[in-house]
């Protein structure tokens, strides 16, 4: 006999670089800004990717960590890179700890950064040296019957 | 439908927390976590791994391990790769 029933568990990245893109628009980041899986081939003055590094699924949640790096010139003459790089990753984390609706996102948590890297070759683009970010959380995501 | 356990008799849970039986059970989490980070292609960060035991007092004492990288190693390699996120999912945690 099944006391459980098995679950099927949905994809959670796309929303999550979804909610990136346009939080980050609407925080008044939209220049120049690329949010993706990836790194993008052209380079632009802001980029946001999200790594999914996944994680145990427990009856009907999925608990998925993902790391999400982000790059940034400084808007602001006068400002380092650091600065705003900071902004933006800051902005970033606050944007991603609203986007939980129970479906299939039940809940975003264990937030953790943003750290500052230093890229062994930073990105330029415009002729601006970029800031490196990077933060990691936790999402559980709920499972639906199989 | 459910199941109902009871113990009985007096529990103390600080010294269940303590104990070396569930730090003997425990603590092979931990030795998975650092197995996982060990296979990590940076030398550098994979020599730089340390597990750590600690062990606190008081009602709510317990045993909890610590395995991590050096800092800025660590801070690097897990925006890259994200080896740590990763060890932790394969052990379950």
């Amino acid at each position: 006999m099944t006391f459980i029933a098995p679950s099927k568990f949905p994809s959670s990245d796309g929303k999550i670089v979804t909610a990136l893109r346009v939080g980050l628009t609407a925080r008044g980041w939209s220049a120049g800004l690329t949010a993706t899986r990836t790194l993008p081939a052209t380079k632009t003055r802001r980029m946001v990717t999200v790594r999914n590094d996944s994680g145990p699924q427990q009856v009907s949640r999925s608990v998925r960590r993902y790391g999400v790096n982000l790059w940034c010139d400084n808007s602001v003459a006068g400002e380092s890179p650091t600065v705003d790089g900071e902004k933006f990753a800051l902005d970033g984390m606050s944007v991603l700890q609203t986007i939980a609706d129970g479906r299939p996102i039940a809940r975003m948590y264990e937030f953790s950064g943003p750290y500052e890297i230093e890229d062994d070759v930073p990105y330029i683009v415009g002729g601006k040296s970029l800031a490196h970010f990077y933060f990691s959380f936790t999402c559980l995501v709920r499972g639906t019957s199989n | 439908m459910g199941a109902k356990v009871t113990f009985n008799g007096s529990l103390d849970i600080t010294k269940i927390a303590k104990s070396k039986a569930l730090a003997d059970e425990l603590e092979p989490l931990a030795d998975t976590v650092l197995a996982a980070m060990e296979r990590d292609p940076n030398e550098a960060y994979v020599e730089s791994l340390v597990k750590k035991t600690f062990v606190s007092s008081g009602r709510r004492g317990r045993i909890s391990w610590q395995v991590g990288a050096h800092p800025v190693i660590g801070a690097r390699v897990e925006a890259k790769r994200g080896t740590a996120a990763r060890a932790l999912g394969e052990a379950g945690l």
